[in-house]
């Protein structure tokens, strides 16, 4: 993977998916935004990381020690260490991390799977035949072949008429790269239908924002870099539960004396060890961001500078159409086409301008106040070495051209949001949102770690946006000890001089004759309803528990479902989906099968520790019997051990001193030669944007014709503040991750139970004691979707006015009900013609009343 | 849960019944003696009359049949302490548990088996000899006031439980055996409800318990702990109903059969009702 | 005086209550059915995960629990038949299980309520420090596995380990020191 890139990764299908062709980038290209923080005092791994592990306890006498990385997508991805005795895993350890020592981690999400992944009740064992109705969980068991033969039947006629009729719908429970590609790269192989993941699952809002200011969808500071920061803002995420394998670099930096704010509207497990939680009302998180930087530009305390070198706060603005005016050899011109997308046709997780960094860059234009003259915007080195001074604010004539600077815009957008405002918005108190703002511009520097839980709204794109957007304005972007990071992870690699080759082989994985039909899964809900974009007629689920990890289960099952004619799910676990699909299929899981992560400094193996449980088999497997029967067996002509040798055998010096039985068999991770272990940042000294004017980009040309063009608040689709919903439905309702659980497949580990054996519903006692309602009182959750009978946790720790779950719990452990009856799929006009829309998870209004 | 408290309800209550009989009677038995002292007899038939010795007439049962009070205790006794081996996780290493005189288990171990063997002295003395062996009820009491004790400490040593680690755990266990006790001697002889100091006894008893309840209640109350219905009942069944059982009999309003019986079955519920909330308090939270 | 003195240092401020240190000993250690040599309390208050104090000045923490491997363990005092005992050489106190009766005595007098019926062989059993671990040079599971890491384990008597260097801050202080036990347990 390479270098910032790599983060892009981390949720989303392998390139080959959008057409079919890996997409190659040689890493040099994306490595100016990396810069190693070796400043700070952390040793620099010269030459990739040692070789042998070291720290791990030797296996007992008839036990075997056994390795694997943990394929969950939590965005942790942990190198485990299990013990196997008399064919059973026992225990898993954190496993060894060669280069990073002291990152070795495994949770207890991780220790407890072994339990359920070895418990045949649990797991699906055998291919097995629906007999009753969808849903009803009655199926006959039948063998392989017959599965494969029926399967391969209906889909041939699916594919004979349409093969875009045949949907390929591969989510996030095995992240594994085989695992996870498999049925998309099936799908290439036909030509079928695939989905474009982020949407539905409701993680894209992310990686609109992150898109819309840096031009790519990840980017982090590596989270030792908190070491050098005086503050450290968590920004809507439990980053201790949720990203586990970083906490320990959050507690360090604490000791070290960054003082630590979580944002949250819940005091989440990385409150507690936080100085301070400030609670905040959910969906609001932009205003906040909006309130601060208002106070630091009006206290004149933003980062002129920098926002003058590295942003387009200088770059003019025409006051006729919004759109960035651009010129050339010395005369304004049309706006180019700058709005538009590179590649149309591909929607979804790579959206508008990836990939073209500063591509028409030259065009821009902004204000030299040294010449008075409008001047073709410079880069930021060019700026810094003095030969421009672009103006920040101000209003300008250019060729007879009407403009403002882009700047004015943001501050223009800022003004609304006083502290008092704000404060009102967010349920804060002012004073303290005047505090926040003064602490955060005078820690220099400060961090901020972004997380999923504030763009699980509408308008998802805001949160991410505005949060890095006050970043920039406070001049944290590229400062050691600052960012405003997607809290997705790191993964970095450095250059190696003089080498454009690939890393890993993937030659023939990429290799399969057609492409998929990439398709926004924002869509996937009209797709079977209303065959728009594209009628699914099958449907092959894999990695995924689809009905209880997306919007709106009624309508999934009074809809979506009753719409497909034939679904296939395949699943180590007997889940809610899988009890409504024709066939199911046993997959296996990391335990059992080959696979590997390449998103990291690291490469980490799966190899099958112990025997697969049942007749399961890895998803690769299952694909290549399906290939044989529906004539593209060609593509899929290899076992699984023997595709990841493929995988590993270049000539890249990355390899350098590889050893397949050491690395993959015994340790089962290699630390790479051109890894990079030391702590990193991005986007120092400006460099490193792949935004189409190559700065970072808080003025969205695209987003003009929403009047979202700037950072800006919106209400909430299901708005708790005004209108008859918020009188029948007054409260918020949100989902949360936390200890228990990544998504459905941890639910109920039997360990786990000594944790929390139910799903409870957190409230605070101000909004129990009106409704009747006291701790641990049955109480029923509604609103016009459906309803949930859950009990009650009273809590201070969660603010007023809002009611909360953990995600992932299934039908099976509620009263009555489950929490997904109640979320709402509703399409966002500017998030789809931005890319597309992701799941409001979070912007739910509900009434409880006691049971 | 009950389950698990159950083992150990029957031997404080059976064990206890039997401790409390022989620490009552060591010192309200003392009147009514077949054939030990003779003053003692003739004080005792001072206040009764029958006592000089009518063993065939059933005016007490207690003079016609010594063995009786030894024999009904040794069962309680052994019927107790099989409720401890049902305690147990591996009761068939329940010799292991005297390995530690230190530990309060252990005592408790000790102080059984002297008390065991105390009454069967006193049982095979009183079968042989027909009458009660005075001294032998004297120290009978004394080693059963020191088993009532170790029960006590044995729970009151508690640290891992607020419940019983407190003042009141050890007076609880002592004033309840000895209630238990009284009400035991009054089912045994009824009479002496009536002739003797037995119904001041139960009385003092009585109130010396419901103290203790009332001790144990602001106990729990400190420890946020509440345990009142319980308690309540305990004291109203014990301290109240049979004071005023042993009263009525006393005082000729009820015919001393029936006292004793319902001194005896009153007193047991309410020192049950309080053992109850005792152990419940201490391992059910 | 033992010869040493091992113990641990457990730091409640960044303790976030996973409880990924009961998991992790409850898998690792095999512990058999509904026993539990680690639990987790509340730091301040009644409920565990409930926040204390009145929104939004409120306050959710922990104090993980396990054995205290005490210098004067009531456990073993207590232990009527001598199966619970302090190892002279480590300071770790452990349970024999061929001897123990399951009178579950010493889960009533220990403090810390650490000793935990083990309910499928029906003898006691309790934390033993990993021992085994310690004695090839490893750290307990539920200290190599704490992702805050918030356990400091090491031999109390030897003034250079980390654990009682952090002793040394004064900062650290015992849990219940009221109860007399002496505990090798230490809360920062």
């Amino acid at each position: 993977m390479e270098t910032t890139e790599a983060h892009a990764a981390a949720c989303e299908p392998e390139y080959f998916m959008r057409d079919g062709k890996l997409t190659r980038r040689t890493f040099i290209k994306g490595v100016g935004a990396i810069t190693v923080a070796s400043a700070m005092g952390f040793g620099a791994q010269a030459a990739g990381a040692p070789a042998a592990a070291a720290d791990e306890v030797p296996a007992a006498a008839g036990e075997k020690a056994v390795h694997a990385v943990c394929t969950v997508n939590c965005t942790s991805r942990c190198h485990l260490r299990g013990t196997v005795r008399d064919g059973r895993l026992v225990r898993v350890e954190p496993g060894d991390m060669p280069g990073r020592p002291g990152y070795a981690n495994a949770c207890l999400r991780s220790m407890s799977y072994i339990q359920r992944l070895q418990d045949e009740n649990a797991r699906v064992m055998y291919p097995m035949r629906r007999t009753g109705e969808r849903g009803s969980g009655e199926f006959e068991r039948i063998t392989w072949d017959e599965a494969i033969d029926e399967i391969a039947e209906k889909l041939n006629a699916v594919l004979e008429k349409d093969p875009k009729a045949a949907s390929f719908y591969s989510f996030t429970g095995d992240l594994g790269k085989m695992s996870w590609e498999a049925p998309t790269r099936y799908a290439a192989c036909v030509g079928a239908t695939t989905w474009d993941i982020e949407g539905i699952m409701g993680d894209h809002g992310a990686s609109m924002g992150m898109t819309m200011v840096f031009g790519t969808h990840r980017g982090a500071h590596d989270s030792r870099d908190y070491m050098n920061s005086n503050l450290l803002l968590v920004w809507g995420r439990n980053v201790a539960d949720t990203h586990t394998s970083e906490l320990r670099d959050y507690v360090a930096a604490r000791k070290n004396g960054c003082k630590i704010i979580v944002i949250d509207p819940r005091q989440c497990s990385t409150a507690s060890m936080a100085d301070e939680w400030i609670p905040i009302n959910p969906q609001t998180d932009p205003a906040l961001a909006l309130g601060m930087m208002n106070w630091i530009i009006d206290n004149d305390l933003h980062a002129k500078d920098k926002l003058a070198e590295e942003s387009v706060a200088p770059y003019l603005i025409r006051e006729d159409d919004g759109t960035y005016l651009r010129m050339a050899d010395g005369a304004v011109v049309a706006s180019a086409a700058g709005g538009q997308k590179a590649d149309a046709g591909s929607i979804g997780t790579v959206p508008a301008a990836q990939g073209a960094a500063g591509e028409g860059a030259g065009t821009y234009v902004i204000w030299d106040e040294l010449t008075g003259a409008a001047v073709s915007a410079p880069d930021a080195a060019t700026i810094k070495a003095g030969g421009v001074k672009p103006a920040l604010s101000g209003a300008f004539t250019v060729d007879g051209v009407a403009c403002r600077t882009a700047f004015d815009h943001l501050v223009d957008a800022c003004k609304p949001y006083t502290l008092e405002r704000t404060g009102e918005i967010c349920g804060i108190d002012p004073a303290v949102v005047e505090r926040l703002a003064r602490e955060y511009i005078e820690a220099q520097p400060a961090g901020i770690r972004m997380g999923q839980g504030m763009q699980r709204v509408y308008h998802s794109y805001s949160p991410f946006r505005t949060v890095a957007t006050l970043a920039m304005v406070a001049g944290y972007i590229g400062v050691l000890g600052g960012g405003a990071s997607h809290a997705g992870g790191t993964a970095t690699n450095k250059p190696v001089a003089g080498y454009t080759g690939s890393v890993y082989n993937y030659e023939d994985w990429s290799s399969t004759g057609k492409k998929a039909n990439l398709v926004p899964s924002s869509k996937v809900y009209s797709a079977a309803v209303d065959h728009d974009p594209v009628p699914i007629d099958f449907l092959w689920i894999a990695n995924s528990n689809f009905i209880n990890m997306s919007p709106d289960s009624n309508r999934i099952i009074n809809e979506v479902i009753p719409a497909i004619d034939f679904i296939v799910t395949a699943d180590p676990w007997w889940t809610w989906t899988a009890k409504y699909s024709d066939i199911v299929l046993p997959a296996s899981t990391y335990w059992e099968h080959w696979d590997l992560i390449d998103r990291s400094p690291w490469a980490m193996f799966n190899q099958p520790a112990i025997e697969p449980m049942g007749e399961s088999k890895s998803d690769t497997e299952i694909m290549t019997l399906l290939a044989k029967k529906t004539g593209v067996e060609r593509y899929w002509d290899k076992t699984d051990e023997e595709w990841l040798r493929q995988f590993v055998s270049t000539a890249h010096p990355a390899w350098d001193g590889f050893d397949w039985d050491r690395d993959v068999v015994e340790q089962g991770i290699y630390g790479r030669s051109d890894g990079i272990f030391d702590s990193a940042i991005v986007y120092e000294n400006g460099t490193g944007y792949s935004t189409d004017t190559g700065k970072f980009e808080f003025y969205t040309e695209s987003m003009v014709e929403f009047g979202e063009e700037v950072p800006t608040w919106l209400p909430p689709c299901e708005d708790p503040r005004e209108g008859e919903l918020a009188q029948k439905y007054p409260l918020v309702y949100i989902q949360y991750h936390d200890r228990l659980n990544v998504h459905t497949q941890h639910i109920l580990n039997p360990a786990l139970e000594v944790v929390q054996d139910e799903p409870l519903l957190q409230m605070n006692p101000a909004d129990a004691e009106p409704r009747g309602i006291a701790h641990g009182d049955v109480v029923r959750v509604r609103n016009d979707r459906g309803d949930m009978k859950i009990r009650v946790f009273l809590t201070e720790g969660i603010i007023p006015g809002t009611v909360a779950t953990q995600s992932g719990w299934t039908p099976d452990h509620f009263i009555e009900g489950c929490y997904q009856n109640l979320t709402h799929h509703t399409i966002c006009d500017a998030e789809e013609a931005y890319s597309m829309t992701n799941t409001a998870f979070y912007d739910v209004l509900v009434e409880v009343e006691k049971a | 849960m009950f389950a698990e408290l159950l083992p150990l309800l029957a031997f404080t209550t059976f064990a206890g019944l039997a401790a409390g009989a022989y620490a009552i009677d060591a010192v309200c038995g003392n009147a009514r003696v077949g054939g030990g002292s003779a003053a003692h007899g003739g004080a005792a038939a001072g206040s009764g009359g029958e006592a000089a010795g009518i063993p065939a007439n059933a005016a007490s049962d207690a003079l016609a049949r010594p063995w009786l009070f030894p024999l009904v205790c040794l069962v309680l006794l052994g019927v107790g302490l099989c409720g401890t081996l049902a305690h147990l996780g591996q009761p068939l290493r329940f010799l292991n548990g005297m390995s530690n005189p230190g530990s309060m288990i252990a005592q408790e171990a000790y102080w059984s088996i002297a008390f065991g063997a105390v009454i069967l002295v006193d049982l095979v003395l009183a079968w042989r000899k027909g009458a009660v062996a005075r001294p032998v009820r004297w120290v009978g009491g004394l080693v059963a006031l020191g088993l009532m004790a170790v029960t006590g400490l044995a729970y009151c040593k508690s640290l891992g439980l607020p419940a019983w680690n407190g003042a009141a755990t050890i007076p609880l266990f002592v004033l309840g055996d000895l209630a238990l006790g009284a009400g035991l001697c009054a089912l045994l002889d009824g009479k002496a409800l009536r002739d003797g100091h037995l119904a001041a006894a139960n009385v003092a008893a009585g109130v010396a318990f419901a103290t203790v309840l009332c001790a144990f209640g602001l106990h729990l109350a400190r420890i946020g702990l509440d345990a009142t219905g319980l308690l309540v009942a305990a004291g109203i069944a014990g301290p109240v109903g049979a004071s005023v059982a042993a009263a009525a009999a006393r005082t000729g309003k009820l015919p001393v059969s029936a006292g004793g019986i319902a001194v005896c079955v009153l007193a047991t519920v309410g020192v049950v009702l309080a053992r109850i909330a005792f152990f419940a308090a201490g391992m059910l939270p | 005086m033992t010869q040493k003195r091992y113990g641990m240092v457990i730091d409640t401020q960044h303790c976030v209550g996973c409880q990924t240190c009961t998991v992790s000993c409850k898998i690792s250690n095999e512990v058999p059915g509904g026993a539990h040599w680690n639990h987790l309390e509340s730091l301040d208050g009644e409920v565990l995960y409930q926040a204390t104090g009145t929104f939004p000045r409120t306050v959710v923490a922990f104090r993980p629990l396990l054995c205290n491997h005490c210098d004067n363990p009531a456990c073993a005092s207590n232990c009527p038949t001598g199966a619970m005992h302090k190892d002279p050489e480590t300071g770790i106190v452990s349970v024999n299980e061929d001897v123990c009766i399951a009178c579950g005595y010493c889960g009533w007098v220990c403090p810390y309520g650490a000793p935990s019926m083990n309910d499928v062989d029906r003898v006691m059993s309790k934390c033993t420090f990993c021992a085994e671990r310690v004695a090839q040079g490893a750290e307990p599971y539920c200290v190599a596995s704490c992702p805050a890491n918030a356990r400091v384990f090491g031999d109390l008597n030897d003034p250079e380990s980390e654990a009682s260097k952090l002793l040394q801050e004064g900062h650290a202080k015992p849990y219940l020191p009221e109860a007399g036990t002496h505990p090798s347990v230490y809360y920062i």
